[in-house]
């Protein structure tokens, strides 16, 4: 009952100035919902589409896939840039301008800084939308690399004995996946021929990384999640920290000093632990690449020990 | 440890700090010197270090400051990785070199550049440092890194790779292998040596005999349009921002511009990368802001183009 006389008092106390205020804060909001509606409806229209496209895009490099993938993106760019910009004009002007003509002594002066707090919060909101749906679209691109490779693997079992010496008709067995162009001499008369791969075994190196980390991608998922801890297990033990400040009696302090040594200990070993889990990670990555074109070994093998050393 | 670190920090430590009267410890002096002293400083034309001054000297007193804030913070508990070593070592340098030269901070930033090599291990492109015998520079099947570039930059004008080959001479065998090993070279090599001077070469947009009568078809315009990319940087930005803008509306950007202006992918790459070497060499951060706003505010321009052919943005109807 007081509090709704208090109410009352302040209402009627409160500037002129405030309608506006709440006016720009109404409007934004209704803006950014209505950009948000605009961008799931688009990401709801775009992402199946993508998804075909790239299914029925039949170039090795995808090119017509990544042209449209890459106007939708501009698409939701262009409603982010369009937040940003109204939100520099609506709203941080008017809050500079208020900001500048009263003072913080002013009893009405958070007012002005809660006109900005909330309407910063709702565009955070609005950015992390933005955020889920590009994700959502960066999603598009994954495709499944063991279809791929098989398609490949058979096309090589069904071509690897069908390969003849263009001088004396002799059959020459292809020993290998080729990823390039490569002379292969005749076992009869020695004549040097050139075996040319199709397309899709050529596709093979461009596959290769991407598949090997299809494959060892819980790896990289238990580095990335022991890496993560070290963060969350700070917080936890600032929180209890926290909790020591208006504590007094002793016993308490000690057991909540007893867990906050044991959330450090497990910290520093999360800390050495990480990067540990991530060699495991690549090495067992490399390797897979390795296995699936082992033509490419010697190479891979360089830059795995340049990654090593700049780790 | 503070004493150190303030020492560190304003350049108040024993060392021949002759030159000038006082090492800078405000702003205000900063400028002065600066407005005063600036023109005094002679550089040498390849290390661009003072010639007031011993190279040695300058290696000696970084080294001097670095190890003793780096044996402080040992000292005082912290796990120092080859990394954070590198970094104290870098703002030793940088502060030094300002110190010593009196100079602002695009001086400093040319400084880097040319002795990145030196300093970093790192090849800066419009300083590049090339050592005899560097195995990675090797010709691979007889064809040097020079004639693989000026290979490129033919397929990348848009000339069937089969026709490149029958003017060098060799199937395309050899070809796919040179397409292999040199990419390869520049992904082994962590100099960047192999990348910085393909990039050059591309700049330079260089050629060999045998490639010499193979030309891209390009028309009187693009000609045209090609000479003002290379010589009016405004235009070149221009250019680089419509593209972007083209590719955020579904459009190949690259296949754009040759339409559009007549500048095949090689000849535009290649305009990109003789600005940038430019701008790493005269180094100056306020033409550099100068052309990125140019650049956005073009890009700008040319999407409200693209929009508008496209019947408009997604959300054009959405209003405050």
């Amino acid at each position: 009952m007081f509090g709704l006389f208090n109410k009352q008092k302040n209402e009627e106390n409160l500037p002129e100035w405030y309608a506006e205020l709440q006016e720009s804060q109404q409007r934004w909001f209704t803006f950014l919902e209505k950009l948000e509606a605009k961008m799931e409806e688009f990401a709801a229209a775009a992402i199946p589409e993508l998804k075909e496209i790239l299914q029925s895009d039949d170039d090795l490099y995808k090119r017509t896939f990544h042209r449209v993938y890459s106007g939708v993106n501009g698409q939701l760019s262009n409603i982010r840039e369009k937040a940003r910009d109204t939100y520099d004009e609506k709203i941080l002007d008017v809050y500079q301008n208020y900001n500048s003509q009263i003072s913080v002594l002013s009893r009405h002066h958070n007012l002005v800084s809660d006109f900005r707090t909330a309407c910063s919060d709702r565009y955070y909101d609005f950015d992390n939308q933005y955020e889920y749906w590009r994700k959502q679209i960066e999603k598009t691109q994954e495709r499944d690399l063991e279809i791929e490779y098989q398609k490949i693997l058979d096309e090589f079992d069904a071509i690897k004995n069908k390969f003849s010496c263009t001088q004396c008709g002799g059959s020459i067995e292809i020993e290998k996946i080729f990823l390039i162009e490569t002379y292969i001499s005749c076992p009869y008369c020695k004549t040097q021929n050139t075996f040319a791969p199709s397309t899709q075994g050529r596709n093979l190196q461009n596959i290769a990384r991407g598949l090997a980390e299809q494959r060892t991608a819980h790896l990289y998922e238990a580095f990335e999640t022991e890496d993560k801890k070290e963060r969350e297990l700070y917080h936890q033990r600032h929180e209890l920290s926290l909790s020591k400040i208006h504590e007094s009696d002793k016993k308490v302090l000690n057991e909540i000093q007893a867990k906050m040594d044991d959330l450090e200990e497990q910290r520093q070993f999360v800390i050495k632990n990480a990067p540990k889990l991530y060699q495991v990670y690549l090495r067992a990555m490399y390797d897979e690449w390795n296995k699936i074109t082992p033509d490419l070994k010697e190479h891979n093998e360089k830059m795995y020990q340049n990654q090593v050393h700049n780790k | 440890m503070f004493k150190k670190l303030f020492g560190a920090l304003t350049g108040d430590s024993k060392q021949e700090n002759q030159n000038f009267e006082q090492a800078q410890t405000s702003n205000e002096n900063y400028e002065d010197n600066y407005r005063n002293d600036y023109q005094e400083v002679e550089y040498d034309p390849e290390t661009l270090h003072g010639t007031h001054y011993n190279v040695d000297d300058f290696d000696a007193e970084v080294a001097e400051r670095a190890e003793a804030w780096i044996a402080d913070q040992r000292a005082s508990g912290e796990n120092l990785e080859e990394k954070d070593i590198k970094g104290i070592y870098f703002s030793y340098r940088r502060e030094i070199y300002t110190e010593w030269n009196n100079c602002d901070s695009d001086q400093m930033i040319r400084f880097e550049h040319a002795n990145s090599l030196k300093y970093t291990g790192i090849q800066t492109s419009g300083f590049i440092k090339v050592e005899e015998n560097n195995p990675f520079l090797e010709p691979v099947h007889g064809v040097d890194l020079r004639t693989y570039t000026a290979m490129c930059l033919k397929i990348s004008a848009g000339i069937d790779y089969q026709e490149v080959c029958k003017a060098m001479g060799f199937e395309s065998v050899i070809w796919e292998e040179l397409n292999t090993i040199w990419p390869q070279r520049m992904g082994e090599d962590t100099s960047f040596t192999v990348t910085t001077l393909f990039g050059q070469y591309y700049a330079e947009n260089v050629t060999v005999p045998q490639l010499e009568n193979l030309k891209a078809e390009i028309s009187e315009e693009g000609a045209a349009n090609l000479e003002r990319i290379k010589t009016d940087r405004y235009f070149y930005e221009e250019l680089a921002g419509a593209r972007q803008a083209a590719y955020e509306y579904g459009i190949d950007g690259a296949q754009w511009i040759l339409e559009t202006f007549g500048i095949n992918l090689a000849d535009f790459q290649s305009a990109a990368m003789q600005w940038m070497t430019e701008q790493n060499q005269n180094w100056n951060s306020e033409n550099i802001t100068e052309f990125h706003d140019y650049q956005q505010a073009k890009q700008k321009e040319y999407a409200a183009k693209f929009a508008a052919e496209q019947g408009g943005n997604i959300a054009d109807d959405v209003n405050f």
